[in-house]
């Protein structure tokens, strides 16, 4: 699995981008953005939320995906698990086969409501 | 004011750490800083160390004060990593810019071809941005002038172990500059020489330094000032202005608020000892005299 | 001669170790005046003038131009900012120089002496300007205001020569000196 940083630098390379560029489009210095990719920030190995979300923006990702690389809980799924910790503590003692299929299940009834909807 | 590290913050980070007291929430939930303060804090790190006081957070650090900030390697900055950064070439308007220098030469070599140097660029850039942030080409001009003169003592006089650093800000209706640098300090500077051999105190030495033709060289054999000069351009500069003068060495801090500047002027505040210089020069235009956050 | 300042140095005048290297310049750009002539330094067009520079050029360029060889008198010209003139005059007074400061085109016609004058060199620029041309002799015999003896005379005129505010020319036995500038404006 990528890493934060890996996985940035991969989507700008999908975009065939510099590190100026993205560096501008986001606000920051590239130097810095170098430093992102890599990792090596002075105060920890993630850059703040506000500027993930920013990178997400720009790089058309996705920000709960990034956020989670990142070791940050999103917000809506943080806001989520408050509201029913029962479910969520549920989930945590499944192991990963089960949550696989939960996964499928959840899938199939979230298809199922995208076609209700249309009709 | 919420969330905001100033130049006073710093010495109350600076007074807790000193007490075994911890600053390290303090510190994260920190949102902006003023350059006056992250110039103070950069250098109160890089004295105390890395262990006593925490990096700053990364809503500071991304801020555009802070990546203009981490463009320069420097021991008082974000980092003293190579960046491996070309020096900018254009003369485009910029709301902050920082530059770190370490000899006279870098401040007055010319060219042999006459393009204008790394320092003479800057220079360019911070008299445009104080126009553009509303000051006349004279008022932005005598900024400069004054910050040159800072810059100057600093390379000159403080015999630094590390390159002084140079922040300029310039935006609606404020310009300001800091120089700071981890040297001996006034006191120990003016000691050097026997007229100033008498001074004890870092509040004298302040003091004394304000004057005119007051200079660690002494005064020529006729008696006349061989300079000194310097800080005559700073009062000068903020004439006319609203500003904000501080003026730090050792374990004293001199400040002067509001329109009147001048060698006597001013209050003095006692503070925990930091090595070195820092001076900081706030202009504000009348339109601006109360902004909505803190410059200092 | 004419000396266009910011084309020559530069348009940002700071700092006493350019100021050293400007002053180098300044008497290289001046070594084939004629002695007696008046350089007229043009500021028009600079940028930024500090004190720290103006002590590091004109206190050594003055004296330089005082040698009997050299005999220049400088008159500083078009300086945009009043703050600058403070400058000089800061280093007139460390100096006890006097500079001649003039605005507008150039050759200037009147300027102001910048810098200390005690009372009875006034009296005595006063009268040079009076009369033009005039020698200590001439002085004694025409100044009615007050009864001043010739070498009294030729001594103030000496100190107004050494600050480069009168100018003198032999006239067989005698020294006649005449001011820089048809007009010169002094406080006092």
């Amino acid at each position: 699995m990528k890493t934060f940083g890996e996985k940035v630098r991969a989507i700008r390379h999908e975009k065939g981008w510099s590190l100026r560029d993205l560096a501008e489009k986001v606000g920051v210095g590239f130097t810095y953005l170098s430093r992102v990719e890599n990792e090596r920030l002075n105060f920890g190995d993630y850059p703040s939320d506000a500027l993930i979300h920013r990178l997400a923006d720009a790089l058309e990702a996705d920000e709960d995906e990034l956020l989670i690389l990142a070791k940050r809980v999103p917000e809506r799924i943080r806001k989520r698990v408050l509201q029913r910790p029962d479910v969520f503590g549920a989930l945590a003692e499944c192991d990963d086969k089960t949550l696989d299929r939960f996964m499928t299940e959840i899938g199939r009834t979230l298809k199922a409501r995208k076609v209700a909807k249309k009709q | 004011m919420n969330g905001w590290l100033t130049a006073e913050q710093v010495e109350h980070i600076q007074w807790a750490v000193q007490r075994n007291r911890p600053v390290g929430e303090f510190v994260k939930d920190l949102r902006h800083a003023t350059l006056p303060a992250l110039m103070e804090y950069g250098c109160l790190r890089a004295s105390m160390g890395p262990t006593a006081i925490p990096t700053l957070p990364a809503a500071i650090i991304e801020s555009p004060l802070g990546q203009s900030l981490d463009e320069i390697p420097s021991r008082i900055g974000l980092h003293d990593s190579q960046n491996h950064n070309e020096k900018p070439s254009r003369v485009d308007i910029r709301t902050s810019e920082f530059f770190s220098i370490s000899t006279q030469d870098e401040l007055d070599s010319e060219s042999p071809d006459l393009t204008p140097t790394p320092w003479q660029l800057y220079a360019i850039r911070f008299s445009r941005s104080a126009q553009a942030a509303g000051f006349n080409a004279t008022v932005a001009n005598g900024l400069v002038a004054a910050l040159y003169e800072m810059a100057h003592n600093a390379v000159e006089h403080a015999e630094s172990p590390c390159p002084a650093l140079v922040g300029f800000q310039a935006e609606n209706g404020v310009a300001l500059f800091c120089v700071g640098d981890l040297g001996r300090g006034l006191l120990a500077s003016l000691r050097t020489c026997s007229d100033y051999a008498h001074l004890t105190k870092h509040d004298e030495a302040i003091a004394t330094a304000l004057q005119e033709g007051v200079t660690r060289y002494g005064r020529k054999r006729d008696g006349s000032p061989q300079s000194g000069v310097g800080f005559r351009q700073v009062f000068r500069a903020l004439t006319d202005f609203n500003g904000h003068l501080r003026f730090r060495s050792g374990d004293y801090c001199l400040e002067m608020l509001g329109s009147d500047f001048g060698p006597n002027l001013g209050e003095f505040r006692g503070l925990p000892l930091l090595p070195g210089f820092q001076v900081t020069v706030c202009c504000r235009t009348r339109a601006n005299s109360s902004g909505d956050h803190p410059d200092v | 001669m004419i000396v266009p300042m910011a084309a020559t140095f530069g348009k940002h005048l700071q700092g006493k170790l350019p100021g050293k290297k400007h002053f180098a310049k300044l008497c290289e750009v001046l070594s084939n005046v004629p002695p007696n002539s008046i350089v007229f330094l043009d500021f028009k067009d600079v940028e930024i003038v500090t004190g720290s520079w103006v002590n590091a050029v004109f206190a050594p360029f003055f004296h330089w131009a005082g040698d009997d060889q050299i005999d220049l008198f400088p008159v500083i010209c078009n300086l945009a900012d009043k703050h600058w003139v403070d400058e000089f005059a800061l280093v007139a007074d460390w100096t006890h120089k006097c500079f001649l400061v003039a605005d507008g085109p150039i050759p200037a016609k009147r300027a102001k002496a910048i810098g200390p004058l005690d009372p009875g060199q006034k009296i005595t620029l006063d009268a040079v300007i009076e009369f033009g041309a005039v020698t200590g002799a001439e002085l004694e015999r025409q100044w009615k205001p007050e009864a001043i003896r010739a070498t009294a005379w030729n001594n103030r005129l000496r100190d107004l020569y050494d600050k480069r505010l009168i100018r003198r020319e032999r006239r067989g036995r005698e020294q006649v000196y005449s001011p820089v500038l048809k007009e010169i404006d002094f406080d006092g």
